[in-house]
């Protein structure tokens, strides 16, 4: 009975979608069949991307008709309250987004399932620093969905009214502060915007690698490297020659509309960013995107999301199924159509880029490969993350000292990782 | 007074040999209540005295290590004041709404069912969605205060809302705004109540209206302001949602902006750590029950019961 059950299992999944389950240990989808009955849920917050879900969960179907697949969409703001207070309560939806400052509070917790018994997953078909970012311990909790990076984009319109030349693609720090410095005198607005209120995965974070230094290493914080400190200077130097908008001005509104109200010339923004930019931004033929600088290396900041499966799901092998099928190169490609995200596996991000050919956005795709950093992360992330936004963002606005708030940044941090 | 203790004495008989029938008809309230009042808050004060995960599990007894961290964080102080601020500007409304409320139930005054609406109004629309509004009111370039400013010559006003101290004045200007349409509701039910005589008896004695609205309106008003003072004080101890979607956590204002409750949220919810937002919770209440019930005490002296 049991061998029946796991060849008809694997014949159902190679037939449906090409799966090939290999080995007798993989008892993850050997109980799956087709006449598997069941409910399952699934939980993410990402609203632009409820068609690619739901392109999934019919690709899911296709293979197990009679497991339901319920979505249920939380806004992002409330999503990890929600999340942790079904955590809470043994209550964790069968399939999730997972994010990476929770991969590591989740899975360290028990809360996820290990997802190397699965069969069908090549884990070179995504990129390393993402599978990293999911894995803790050595076991993998997640698998990518999908990417974001961080490059330059740059107003034309701007740089052709101040008489600049555009940068080149290997442009380094002296470079972009050049530019800077041509629109200040210029007076044609702004010579950059950027979020560095938020968190730095879009700011501080690129610069701290390029720089060569580093953010986390282990248990240790990087705050207190000299070379961490000099990528961190730069954002207080822009704002203190009037390069960048002060604080309180991207405070109130934020550095994407300041952008897109041809306030600055250049954006330094995640790829997320084209999605909006396409919808929003009045002019497009005006956009190009570039590199980000380089200091010391080229550097940009990975960051991705990841399916994972809840540990106490009452169907883990169907759930497990499931982040199979969302995380398959059909359902990215679907997404890469949909240009909601750039989506994770190898080689399907091309239709991504075609979003607005004018914009280069194959800028994205390649410096992911060849200069990503990855997204620097803890157990309790969060906790720290709220200290950089409390003492960094004071020495961006000039109150404070940079070294002075880095070391003490450090010795904060030091403290946080160490109650982890 | 005499009247019902007579009917009481004749009709019903004594409250004790009732049996257990008064039990029957309390119990179900009474057992929400406790379900959904009481226990939680044993609940939160024993987790107050432990440390846990941050999915609640690997409970660890720690005494009152939440509370002395809690005492000696530095930002206890500030967050004590932000609250107290708050709530002391929102108490500011109470006067004001006793005025507009006298001035809508003025006798023949025309269109008062619809002034009532209006300051009624802002109290039922959703309040995230009009803090948004009054986000656009405050920014700091296109806000029509500082668009007004510059147009009268101020020269670089200030960003209401990413300053420090500006940022929990300009809050507590909203919660002032918002309670206004509560209050005059309460109010303006209260000025019904006051017999329409007493007025009339004092204008015979040649009372002017300004004598009227201060010997007749404010005296016999106290029960209702009283009650407004309660719940508004109350309501002022839990700031939280006005500053977290006007201010939010990445706002360099918050860290100085910050409230009780905010303080209370931050320690569970960012930092994970429910112990010690336990023990933000529990300091909360027993402010929130000193400060009731010095006003239940002090009550005594102004509030005047028909």
């Amino acid at each position: 009975m049991k061998r029946r059950t796991f060849l008809t299992a694997s014949a159902a999944a190679t037939s449906a979608f090409g799966l090939a389950a290999c080995g007798s240990e993989s008892t993850s989808t050997a109980e799956l069949t087709k006449d598997t009955v069941g409910e399952l849920n699934l939980s993410y917050w990402d609203k632009m991307q409820t068609a690619t879900v739901e392109a999934g969960i019919k690709k899911f179907n296709e293979a197990y008709p009679n497991i339901k697949v319920t979505p249920s969409i939380t806004a992002y703001k409330d999503y990890w309250t929600k999340l942790r207070t079904q955590a809470e309560g043994d209550n964790l939806p069968d399939v999730f987004w997972m994010n990476g400052p929770n991969i590591k509070l989740y899975a360290s917790n028990d809360m996820l399932a290990p997802l190397d018994d699965l069969a069908n997953v090549d884990w070179n078909d995504y990129p390393t620093a993402l599978v990293d970012l999911y894995s803790v311990d050595g076991k993998h909790y997640g698998v990518p969905k999908d990417y974001d990076v961080v490059a330059v984009w740059c107003n034309k319109d701007l740089f052709a009214a101040a008489g600049v030349d555009l940068p080149q693609a290997d442009w380094t720090w002296d470079d972009f502060r050049a530019i800077c410095t041509k629109f200040k005198e210029s007076g044609k607005g702004y010579g950059v915007v950027c979020d560095v209120i938020g968190g730095g995965q879009e700011s501080y974070y690129n610069t701290i690698a390029q720089a060569g230094g580093f953010v986390i290493d282990g248990t240790k914080s990087g705050y207190d490297d000299p070379k961490t400190i000099e990528g961190l200077k730069i954002w207080a130097e822009l704002i203190a020659e009037g390069s960048m908008p002060e604080i309180k001005v991207m405070t109130d509104t934020s550095p994407r509309k300041l952008f897109q109200a041809g306030q600055a010339a250049m954006f330094w923004a995640g790829s997320w960013e084209a999605g909006v930019m396409k919808e929003e931004f009045s002019k497009p033929e005006s956009l190009v995107v570039v590199p980000l600088p380089k200091k010391e290396r080229e550097a940009t900041i990975i960051h991705g999301l990841a399916y994972v499966a809840a540990a106490k799901s009452a169907q883990l092998a169907a759930a497990k199924a499931l982040v199979q099928v969302m995380t398959s190169e059909e359902i990215a490609l679907v997404e890469a159509t949909n240009g909601s995200a750039i989506p994770a596996f190898n080689g399907t991000q091309e239709a991504w880029t075609k979003l607005d050919e004018r914009w280069g956005l194959e800028v994205y795709t390649e410096q992911a490969e060849k200069n990503s950093v990855a997204y620097p992360v803890s157990k309790n992330t969060a906790a720290w993350n709220e200290k950089e936004n409390e003492l960094l963002v004071p020495a961006f606005q000039g109150t404070t000292q940079v070294e002075d708030a880095a070391t003490e940044l450090a010795s904060v941090m030091n403290e946080l990782l160490a109650a982890e | 007074m005499s009247a019902p203790a007579q009917v009481g004495r004749r009709g019903r008989r004594s409250p004790t040999s009732t049996g257990y029938w008064p039990i029957l008809f309390v119990g179900p309230l009474l057992l929400g209540v406790l379900v959904f009042y009481y226990y939680p808050i044993a609940k939160n004060l024993y987790l107050s005295f432990t440390k846990s995960n941050a999915f609640g599990g690997n409970t660890k007894f720690v005494g009152l290590d939440n509370y002395e961290a809690l005492f000696s964080r530095p930002d206890l102080l500030s967050a004590i004041g932000n609250t107290l601020f708050y709530t002391a500007v929102v108490l500011l409304a109470i006067p004001i709404s006793v005025l507009i409320a006298s001035l809508i139930e003025l006798p023949g005054l025309k269109f008062a069912s619809l002034y009532r609406v209006l300051f009624f109004m802002p109290y039922l629309a959703m309040p995230t969605a009009i803090t948004q509004v009054w986000k656009i009111v405050f920014n700091g370039n296109f806000g029509i205060i500082n668009q007004t400013a510059k147009a009268l010559g101020i020269e670089d006003p200030p960003y209401w809302l990413s300053t420090p101290g500006f940022a929990i004045a300009a809050v507590a200007l909203f919660g002032l705004w918002s309670s206004i349409g509560f209050n005059v509701i309460i109010l303006s039910a209260g000025l019904k109540g006051i017999p329409r005589e007493l007025y009339e008896a004092a204008s015979i004695d040649g009372a002017t209206q300004w004598r009227q609205f201060r010997a007749i309106t404010v005296p016999l008003l106290t029960p209702s302001i009283f009650f407004l003072t309660i719940m508004q004080t109350i309501g002022g101890f839990q700031l939280f949602d006005a500053l977290f979607a006007m201010i939010g956590s990445g706002n360099p204002a918050m860290v100085q902006s910050r409230s009780l409750v905010y303080l209370f949220y931050n320690q569970a919810f960012i930092n994970n750590d429910k112990g010690g937002g336990a023990a933000v919770a529990m300091v909360i209440l027993l402010f929130v029950a000193i400060v009731t019930a010095v006003q239940f005490i002090g009550q005594r002296r102004w509030v005047n019961y028909v």
